[in-house]
């Protein structure tokens, strides 16, 4: 998989089969629900939240302005720490960079603990292709590879499977014998992985945050298959993305302070590892040899533009929890892995507009997401920023041109609005069968019928507000009550 | 208080009534009001589009029409044509330092209606009667964006006869978005049909709001929701202003 | 096709020149940061911190003890000594090797009493062997470095006398702490860290409770690839 997928089909057309899907959306809003009241419980306790929020951004705003500084120095770090350092500016970069690790030790079997960065390259596709087996082995992501499917929402991936389903998965695919019972499914999934852990020849993971004054890799996971993936293989690959660094441990904190309250509502997660090089002198477990691909893959053509607050993005899905959008069309309505607010900035930031489709229209620009972000990125000025890009670019479709057009000069134009304030109303009253709104039926009027498909639309008053105005008597002034703290008047 | 008024062409357009309501509202709190010739739209719809060049005519007017020694206080009907000329006039003048200016004046002049009532006129009560049950939308660009959170609630609170109920997830977006609507009308349905659930299971008989476009979205769709049967009484959408204009 | 192998440097200058700067600084002096957060641990005493320490490690299904100094042997065995969870037959230890654990009398009355069918005090000259017993233990027991008050989180570094599996692979992970070194927030533990300005361990586990799930309907289920129950036993 790449960033998008699903491409052969229209977002329309996605949208459609994920709102077909009850039992895929009521989770997906039962999801939302527990992440959003818990994250608010916490949020609500915690007297420095906004100061914690506003630390974050200057430090990742920090790193951001001197990248390419902050970049060196964790590479230089993390090599003196015994890392061995692969540079990959693109995907295909990193990709060339695994395979070679794999060539040199003829290795054929990896452990995978969930990583955006490898789903991003379609690292398990390549390695599949040249016969490497690869195990994805957090509990979701597993189910999602036994079926052959993809994520629906990035922090609980396989949701839009219920315990029927994915038992049934595993009775086809690895000859399940149990029950249907969730906490049977997973410390089945408990044995059946442990041997796979044991027996793989490389780990592969991601990295939550790279620090780069200590060279530190970092991982954060409840289930602990990133603790096995990091313990038992005896090499390890570790994707750090270059927007992953912060500057010291200090800074680690605060991310960590933000991270899993704003992703899960949990004060902390089960496990945080913070890894500073191989296993050292007399340890048995721990990788031997450490690879770490340092990836850019389009990242840094967001810095110093318009789209540049993206960058301190943490990938905590706060946005994804409180999108009234998102919670109705899915992960799977976007098309892309990076789905909901944050995938609508970032998505089209790293691959552009030409097949993304209608993608960043997929939003009401309510703002929610900008208000819960953790690193105060305004999510919504960016994806209308966007919006605006495309049309800068000429992207946008020709047949709404017009339209739009239209409506500039309707808009800013009295003479035109008057005449069209007389043509309208009796038009409209016609059209609506002397009624007030119009209802389904008008489903054959171009422009007007996106809108009555799915609502009645209010006509057009054949009395004007304006005019009203002019020619209205001012009523008197009543005595009002005066409130307790007062003001003027 | 002398004060310029803002209607929103939604008013002007589509509900007159809400306009009306609002300027008695005001001339019974002592307000003078004037309101500009030369208004049509705030334009929103264009640059939240992607048409931020487009928007420049409409903003151009808007702010030709309001920016005047003359008006020292402006009143907004309509909380999200007034996010658009606060909040999204400095982007849509980006590149043009003189209309920037004359937005940055506008905007320290600027008040959401409920906001005004409240924190500048310092009144609660405004001596309304309203003998029902009503829920109120925190709608988006009033609540989130202009931070107009407590005015009126407190409004409602001190409206005679008014059984107040809130709504779950009371600020959770309508699913307007002004273009949004019509470019994608399913998610939009979806949105605002959830919207109406949850002003449905209220029992409330009346659901008001201080967003006219969030206004129109929920009584398109609760309409439709009468017309096919998921709906079986009546919900009455009015302005926050229509509530405060009442007598009983 | 091989694209060549990228250097640093082919990864630094496109960020460079995206940045506008002529080159990558030399160095880069933080500034001085505008915000510092209110912890809620603020103004806490340290046995206000302990209690916390405890309370928010319940709340994580943690099950804690909090011992005197030489009760520390008498509580692990109690444990131990109670078999498997769920069936109660006598299992085997994978336990730390530790200075303190030795003081403390822990191995003589594990093995002394015979409570259980093995122990391993980890031992690197037997390599692999100690993960073939870590994975088949029931208990592994390792003495964490610090506690961490807000979160109920312990920090448990690995060495050549703690391996990682330890905390991992067993069924039950205890895992004893000194009540001294129980700090307000993790930043104290990061600032500490920086102070001594040593190289870091090759890990630095943070645990807080027993490894969980919710990847199934969003049931919680405990117990996933780390241990299914975790004990902190403080001593005061």
């Amino acid at each position: 998989m790449s960033i998008l997928y699903d491409t052969d089909k229209s977002l329309k057309e996605r949208v459609a089969a994920s709102l077909d899907d009850d039992f895929k959306h009521n989770a997906i809003k039962t999801a939302q629900e527990v992440f959003y009241v818990g994250r608010g419980k916490l949020v609500a306790e915690m007297e420095g939240w906004e100061d914690l929020r506003r630390h974050a951004v200057e430090v990742r705003n920090h790193v951001t302005e001197n990248l390419d500084y902050y970049v060196k120095k964790f590479a230089t770090n993390a090599e003196a720490n015994g890392y061995i350092m692969h540079y990959a500016p693109s995907g295909d970069d990193a990709l060339w960079e695994v395979l070679d690790i794999f060539e040199e030790h003829g290795a054929s079997y990896a452990v995978k603990s969930k990583s955006m960065m490898t789903e991003e390259v379609g690292l398990n596709e390549v390695l599949e292709e040249t016969g490497i087996k690869i195990t994805e082995t957090d509990c979701a992501e597993n189910i999602l590879q036994t079926a052959g499917s993809k994520p629906s929402h990035i922090v609980v991936p396989a949701l839009h499977f219920d315990r029927e389903a994915i038992a049934d998965i595993y009775r086809k695919k690895r000859g399940y014998e149990g029950t249907t019972v969730p906490e049977e499914i997973t410390h089945y999934l408990r044995k059946i992985l442990r041997h796979e852990f044991m027996e793989a020849e490389v780990g592969i993971r991601g990295c939550n945050f790279a620090v780069a004054e200590t060279g530190s890799v970092t991982l954060v996971t409840n289930e602990g298959n990133g603790r096995m993936v990091d313990t038992f293989p005896k090499i390890q690959i570790v994707f750090v993305g270059i927007d992953r660094i912060v500057p010291d441990l200090e800074s680690l904190d605060t991310m960590m302070a933000l991270l899993p309250r704003s992703a899960v509502g949990a004060k902390m997660t089960a496990y945080f590892s913070l890894d500073s090089g191989p296993a050292g002198p007399g340890e048995i477990d721990g990788p031997e040899e450490v690879h770490i691909i340092l990836m850019d893959n389009g990242r840094h053509t967001l810095a110093n533009t318009e789209f540049e607050d993206m960058l301190r993005c943490m990938r905590c899905g706060a946005c994804l929890n409180i999108c009234p959008v998102y919670r109705h069309i899915t992960g799977h309505g976007y098309g892309s892995i990076y789905p909901g607010p944050m995938g609508l900035v970032l998505t089209p930031g790293l691959v552009g507009y030409d097949d993304i489709d209608n993608m960043v229209f997929a939003c009401s620009l309510c703002g929610a997401c900008s208000e819960h972000c953790p690193v105060g990125i305004p999510i919504h000025d960016l994806i209308r920023e966007h919006r605006i890009k495309i049309v800068e670019e000429g992207k946008n479709h020709a047949i709404e041109v017009p339209i739009f057009k239209a409506l500039e000069l309707f808009w800013s134009n009295v003479p035109v609005y008057k005449a069209g304030m007389v043509l309208g109303p009796p038009v409209m009253k016609a059209l609506a069968g002397g009624g007030d709104a119009l209802d389904a039926s008008s489903a054959w009027i171009p422009v007007v019928k996106g809108w009555t498909s799915t609502r009645d639309f209010d006509v057009l008053s054949t009395k004007r507000f304006t005019e009203w105005f002019k020619n209205h008597e001012k009523l008197p002034t009543e005595q009002p009550k005066q409130n307790e703290e007062g003001g003027e008047q | 208080m002398k004060i310029a008024f803002f209607p929103g062409c939604m008013v002007d357009m589509i509900y007159p009534e809400i306009g009306i309501a609002a300027v008695n509202v005001l001339e019974r709190l002592g307000c003078e009001i004037e309101m500009p010739e030369k208004i049509v739209c705030c334009g929103q719809g264009l640059i939240n589009s992607g048409y931020r060049e487009e928007n420049k005519a409409a903003a151009r007017m808007i702010v030709e029409a309001y920016d005047t020694p003359e008006y020292e206080t402006i009143v907004s009907l309509t909380g999200s044509c007034m996010n658009a000329i606060v909040n999204d006039y400095p982007l849509v003048f980006k590149d043009e330092p003189e209309w920037l200016e004359r937005a940055a004046r506008l905007k320290t002049k600027f008040f959401e209606f409920t906001d005004f009532i409240v924190n500048e006129l310092g009144v609660t009560d405004v001596g309304a009667v309203f003998n029902d049950t009503v829920t109120y939308h925190k709608s988006c660009h009033v609540t989130r964006l202009l931070g107009v959170k407590e005015p009126p609630l407190k409004l409602l609170e001190n409206v005679k006869g008014l059984e107040y109920i809130e709504m779950a997830h009371a600020d959770r977006c309508c699913g307007f978005g002004g273009t949004f609507s019509f470019k994608q009308p399913v998610i939009a349905g979806e949105v605002v049909y959830e919207k109406c659930q949850t002003i449905i299971d209220t029992g409330a008989n009346v659901i008001c709001g201080a967003d006219v476009p969030c206004l129109m979205n929920i009584k398109g769709a609760l309409g439709r929701m009468r017309a096919d049967g998921r709906l079986d009484r009546d919900i009455r959408v009015m302005h926050i202003a229509q509530i405060l204009d009442s007598r009983g | 096709m091989a694209l060549g192998k990228k250097t640093l440097d082919d990864l630094l200058n496109p960020i460079s020149k995206q940045l506008e700067h002529k080159g990558v600084a030399e160095n880069v002096e933080l500034p001085e940061w505008t915000f510092k957060a209110v912890r809620y641990t603020d103004g806490l005493s340290h046995d206000e911190l302990v209690d916390m320490f405890a309370a928010e490690a319940e709340k994580v299904k943690v099950k804690t003890y909090r011992i005197k100094a030489d009760g520390l042997a008498a509580c692990i065995a109690g444990i131990v000594g109670a078999g498997t969870p769920d069936d109660g037959e006598a299992c085997s230890v994978v336990c730390a090797s530790d200075e303190r654990f030795a003081a403390a009398g822990l191995y003589d009355t594990i093995e002394g009493e015979g409570l259980v069918n093995k122990l391993t005090i980890w031992d690197n000259e037997r390599g692999q062997e100690n993960i073939d017993d870590a994975l088949v233990a029931t208990y592994g027991i390792t003495y964490a470095t610090a506690g961490i008050a807000e979160t109920g989180t312990i920090v448990q570094p690995t060495s050549a006398t703690c391996g990682r599996a330890i905390s991992l692979l067993p069924l039950v992970h205890i895992a004893v702490i000194d009540a001294s070194t129980i700090k307000p927030t993790m930043l104290e533990i990061m600032e500490d860290i920086e102070a001594k300005g040593e190289k870091l361990p090759s890990q630095i586990c943070f645990i807080s409770g027993p490894s969980a799930t919710a990847d199934i309907e969003l049931v919680r289920v405990e117990g996933v690839h780390g241990p299914m129950y975790v004990n902190y036993v403080i001593v005061e």
